[in-house]
């Protein structure tokens, strides 16, 4: 009878355990693989000889404090935030850099004509709804402004969130369990000033994470993001 | 003499505690802020689905009616609106710095009051036992002048260890949503009994 009941259980236990493996494989454990890949170039590429303006990213470092269900094991343990938002911007820089080295003619912000520049001041507030691929009457004007300087042009822009919150938690009193609300969002994208559409977009979603800056967890999402990188009309 | 002045002094005491923890019970359920107070009809939008990554099935009119019904436990009078107006896509970005003329083309024409609730992230998974996490966040908007009124932020965690929590991870998106939910309307203030 014992040998039964002890049968039974470890058939439970690996079953459990595979369920447990199938379940994580399905959820995409966003540390390890990318939510959404870079998205196919999109028809009215631009000529040739893309010239693409690395806008200033927009940096957002959210710490989410909120009433947690009673009950749990240390309900106001918040996690500090991980970084400025200053010591994000090098990291993304050098990461879109990278990306479009060979690809495009890249132009920092440094490098433009005052004109240009000016231009582009006016499309950074719009960064974080650009970086989605959402461009709004505002930014295609911003974007016509740019092409009407030279129709070479194009925008890479991109948009970084981390956030941190109430953590991981366990109670041993009845069992509850939570995991941590931090997350890193990376998103961003290359615009046409020339017909105002989206080359390219990608976008990396880290969860339960909220990242350090100089962390080997962000360049390694920041590698990923920019892996299928590939713009139509570069050089 | 001197027991029954203790005894006195001791119900006095537990008295003046008691009528001291009424009262600011009492005060906390009037609205502070009197923009709440003469709100007639809040209207709720259909939800805004601002997720970022891969996005699990939803029921947002479940989510539009949960909403509904905290405002209604707080004793405000709320229904669901069947549309967000006339703006067209609802960025984020538009509700965190918006301009009077784009408030007042949110919702139905005839509405004053009208709540506008994201979802940000809802996600679920299993480790040994299984949790669930959601984040939303909501605006309150007054079309009569263009302004917010409120907004606010809300996270929900939920989880259960164990075998018995790896059977439950099917429900846990919905319990994190719940109490997202419950974490956001926590700071709209609760108003007085209809009548009170």
């Amino acid at each position: 009878m014992s040998t039964r009941i002890q049968s039974f259980l470890t058939i439970l236990v690996l079953a459990s355990g595979a369920l447990g493996q199938v379940a994580t494989a399905a959820d995409q454990d966003p540390g390890a693989a990318p939510v959404a890949g870079a998205a196919a170039p999109q028809a009215g590429a631009p000529s040739a000889g893309l010239k693409v303006i690395l806008l200033k990213p927009s940096i957002r470092v959210e710490a989410v404090t909120s009433v947690v269900r009673p009950g749990m094991l240390d309900p106001n343990e918040y996690i500090p935030a991980p970084g400025l938002p200053a010591e994000y911007e090098e990291p993304l820089l050098s990461a879109a850099e990278q990306a479009l080295a060979g690809k495009a003619t890249l132009l920092g912000m440094s490098m433009l004509d005052p004109s240009v520049s000016e231009a582009c001041k006016k499309l950074e507030p719009l960064a974080s709804r650009l970086a989605r691929g959402h461009v709004n009457e505002e930014a295609t004007d911003g974007l016509a402004h740019l092409a009407a300087l030279d129709e070479r042009y194009a925008i890479l822009v991109q948009f970084f969130r981390v956030e941190t919150g109430p953590g991981n938690s366990w109670n041993p009193m009845n069992g509850q369990i939570t995991s941590s609300s931090a997350s890193t969002l990376i998103q961003a994208a290359v615009l046409s000033g020339k017909t105002a559409k989206v080359l390219w977009k990608g976008e990396r979603l880290i969860r339960y994470k909220a990242l350090p800056p100089n962390d080997f967890g962000l360049k390694k999402a920041l590698a990923d993001l920019y892996q299928n990188f590939e713009i139509q009309g570069g050089n | 003499m001197g027991r029954v002045l203790k005894s006195s002094l001791i119900i006095l005491l537990v008295i003046a505690a008691c009528a001291v923890e009424c009262a600011a019970k009492k005060r906390a359920e009037f609205p502070p802020d009197p923009r709440f107070a003469t709100i007639q009809e809040i209207l709720v939008l259909p939800i805004i689905d601002t997720r970022a990554g891969k996005k699990a099935s939803v029921n947002m009119t479940h989510l539009q009616h949960g909403v509904v019904s905290v405002l209604k436990k707080k004793h405000y009078s709320a229904g669901p609106a069947s549309t967000a107006g006339g703006n067209g896509q609802i960025d984020i970005e538009d509700l965190e710095s918006p301009a009077p003329e784009w408030v007042k083309k949110l919702g139905p024409a005839d509405a004053r009051w009208v709540m506008v609730v994201c979802l940000d992230d809802v996600t679920s998974k299993m480790t040994f036992g299984s949790t669930g996490n959601a984040e939303v966040s909501g605006y309150l908007f007054d079309k009569d002048n263009g302004g917010l009124i409120w907004k606010g932020k809300g996270v929900g965690q939920a989880g259960q260890g164990g075998l018995a929590g790896m059977m439950m991870k099917g429900t846990m998106k919905g319990a994190a949503l719940d109490s997202a939910l419950f974490s956001l309307l926590a700071s709209v203030p609760k108003r007085p009994k209809p009548g009170k």
